[in-house]
């Protein structure tokens, strides 16, 4: 994954033809330019206009814990534990407003800005590096992700790190560029588990090569990047009980067509701009793989593939093939976020793309890129609609009294909700009846199969007693198929119809509706 | 990174390319941009429907009415009158959460296209006004430009709202 492990070939070593003077005024205007840009995309990264999602609430509910909690807390959870550490100390020291949770990921996200322009020039020279930075500044996936209270924006972050790191060992190698590698190959893998696929991948093609070349430095890189495994001990009883007992419930295995798809969702999804970024990147990332010469608009490919974009291309792909493949072996769901452990690499092969074209063509494409990219970013930057937890959260703010009870079914509705409501309100989950602040995934699918919503409505009617009922639920949610409306049902039948309140609108990645019943009017529970 | 060739043409070049990307980006955020350049004022004068419930005066009977929603009326704005201005309207006439006259206000429902119904009890029944989703709302089932206002005879205040446990 590093320019000299793929061949330490730079793209200005193809002898690109110099353009000559440039004019001081045209070069300044452009300059001016690419700052707009990139402030630009640094002043999208810290936009957050809308409320927290189940996500990013849980890791706020885990991260507002005592330290000595935040391990039991993750068990349940599933998550590894870097980013809820460093959201931990970032909590109590910047505070736990949404705006607050969500700047220290627009930091590592503008952080990963000049990282990336980096990697950009040591892969292709200054040309790279330009259009690294600015690939990454327009990125709608990464302006999402940074403005998102989770760990995708650390994760690009540590892998571009991982990629300088790496690329430094096998330059110079020593104990402390070493060290150093075996610590940031760590931190990527308690950050996200997917990063254990990059892990693997890049690992296992360093042994390849070492084997093949007989290059002990790539065999000793290798053994580095494995020593990292050493700070992953302490916390290896919790993921293997993690990889037991939680797992993705929520969701379903990809098919590998989502190795196409997640270039669209790099793009920032539908639309047209998505579309036309993502076919700008799909042709660029070709180019960067297989461009070998290049004379004027006239260019030639090598359909091996030449370094350095052959081994970022190879790694990209192997790292989403191989997941994809444990994910369809072991009925892990996919979600788009999860390849932020290959979307710096895949940015880095675009900027190689970019850097082989010819100026007069590499220049109008990086600007189509961009203006792409910032077309699509920007929706997403205001987007509004992750969840409709904040109107429920309203309605039930003007409707709701001092001891009502309200019932989130299905549970994963409770942690974005239920942090927006006064204490006054006893807040319940189905069908466990615990606290909705986080969502316990410990044999979930077993133990929600197994339960009971008419007795649940019963004993949830009985506690509320002369106060109302509030259920904030969903349909479609794996695992509670028919559950939630036979609860509804029960309710209904105890306490006659009830008020809808606010009905789940599709627009929202996290609709939920709100319904309430009075009192009965004679108990009948 | 030297981007551009030197002089005349690739000052054009930088031009165009600017002038383009703007143009792209523009397009692309228009129809999320655009609702909200609209400033047409609305004057508080208001009219009073049969329901009692207030239009702006210059909101006239939609021409397309929906047949299935009895009693309830639907009410085009003039072009140009934002759906926050709408908003405002309604705040200063006919605030929900507020008594007004002879209608007792009841509670405010969320509906799943986005739009917002405000319901006061009244002898007859509940009446109220539908305002429409802000901007961008794909889904939003009617024209953006018009104000519903419902009349559901015979219908009562829901037990559970805070209005009918007492504590308005």
């Amino acid at each position: 994954m590093s320019a000299d492990v793929l061949g330490g070939s730079s793209v200005d070593s193809m002898g690109q033809a110099d353009a000559g003077a440039e004019t001081a005024r045209v070069r300044r205007w452009w300059t001016a330019a690419g700052a707009v840009v990139v402030a630009l995309g640094v002043a999208l990264r810290v936009q957050s206009p809308s409320a927290l999602w189940l996500d990013e609430a849980i890791s706020v509910s885990i991260s507002g814990l005592p330290l000595r909690e935040i391990n039991e807390a993750l068990r349940q959870d599933g998550a590894p534990p870097l980013y809820a550490l460093l959201l931990w100390g970032w909590q109590r020291l910047v505070g736990d407003t949404v705006v607050d949770v969500r700047l220290l990921s627009a930091l590592f996200g503008v952080a990963a800005l000049p990282v990336a322009a980096v990697a950009g020039a040591r892969l292709a020279g200054r040309a790279g590096g330009v259009a690294a930075l600015l690939l990454f500044a327009t990125s709608p996936f990464a302006v999402y992700y940074s403005t998102e209270a989770r760990m995708y924006s650390l994760v690009v972050l540590l892998v571009l790190c991982g990629f300088l790191v790496l690329d430094d060992y096998l330059r110079r190698p020593s104990a402390a560029r070493g060290a150093l590698l075996a610590v940031v190959t760590a931190t990527l893998a308690l950050s996200h588990y997917w990063s254990l696929f990059l892990i693997a991948v890049v690992g296992g093609g360093l042994l390849v090569r070492a084997r093949r070349t007989r290059s002990t430095v790539d065999a000793r890189a290798a053994a580095w990047m494995a020593a990292g495994g050493l700070l992953f001990l302490p916390w290896l009883p919790t993921f293997l009980f993690q990889l037991e007992h939680t797992g993705t419930p929520w969701g379903t295995p990809a098919g590998f067509t989502a190795v196409l798809t997640t270039v669209y969702e790099w793009s920032g999804g539908t639309g047209t701009a998505p579309r036309l970024l993502a076919m700008v990147l799909l042709l660029l990332a070709g180019v960067g793989a297989t461009a070998t010469a290049v004379s004027g608009p006239r260019l030639e490919l090598d359909l091996r593939g030449r370094p350095p974009g052959r081994g970022l291309a190879l790694v990209v792909l192997a790292t989403l093939v191989l997941a994809l493949a444990v994910g369809q072996l072991t009925h892990a769901a996919f979600a788009p976020r999860y390849t932020s452990v290959v979307l710096p690499l895949f940015l880095l092969l675009a900027a190689v793309g970019i850097a082989r074209l010819s100026r007069s063509v590499g220049t109008p494409v990086l600007v189509l890129a961009v203006a792409a990219g910032l077309t699509s970013a920007v929706p997403n930057a205001f987007y509004t609609g992750k969840t409709q937890a904040a109107m429920v959260a309203q309605a039930l703010r003007a409707e709701a009294l001092p001891g009502d009870v309200v019932v989130y079914c299905p549970d994963q509705l409770g942690p974005a909700t239920s942090r927006l409501l006064p204490s006054s309100l006893r807040q319940e989950t189905y069908p466990t009846g615990r606290s909705p602040a986080r969502v316990d995934w410990t044999d979930y699918e077993q133990r929600n199969r197994g339960a009971d919503p008419v007795a649940f409505a019963r004993k949830v009617s009985a506690r509320a007693g002369d106060r109302a009922v509030w259920l904030v639920s969903n349909v479609g949610y794996r695992t509670y198929e028919g559950q939630c409306e036979a609860l509804a049902q029960e309710l209904t039948y105890m306490r006659g119809g009830p008020l809808e309140l606010v009905e789940a609108e599709d627009q929202y990645f996290e609709p939920a509706q709100l319904r309430g019943w009075a009192p009965p009017p004679s108990p009948r529970t | 990174m030297r981007l551009v060739n030197a002089g005349r043409r690739a000052a054009l070049a930088f031009g165009g390319t600017l002038v383009g990307g703007s143009l792209v980006i523009g397009a692309a955020l228009w129809p999320v941009l655009g609702p909200l350049t609209q400033r047409t004022p609305l004057p508080a004068a208001a009219r009073s429907t049969d329901a009692g419930v207030p239009v702006p005066e210059s909101a006239h009977r939609c021409a397309v009415q929906d047949a299935t929603a009895v009693g309830s009326v639907r009410w085009c704005l003039p072009g140009g009158v934002s759906v926050r201005t709408v908003e405002k309207w309604y705040d200063d006439v006919l605030p929900a959460g507020r008594d007004s006259g002879r209608l007792r206000w009841c509670v405010e429902q969320r509906l799943d296209d986005g739009s917002r119904r405000a319901l006061w009890s009244t002898e007859a029944g509940l009446v109220g006004y539908v305002l429409p989703p802000e901007p961008p709302q794909p889904n939003h089932r009617a024209t953006d430009n018009s104000v519903e206002v419902v009349v559901l005879s015979g219908s009562s205040c829901h037990p559970v709202t805070r209005v009918n446990r007492g504590q308005a």
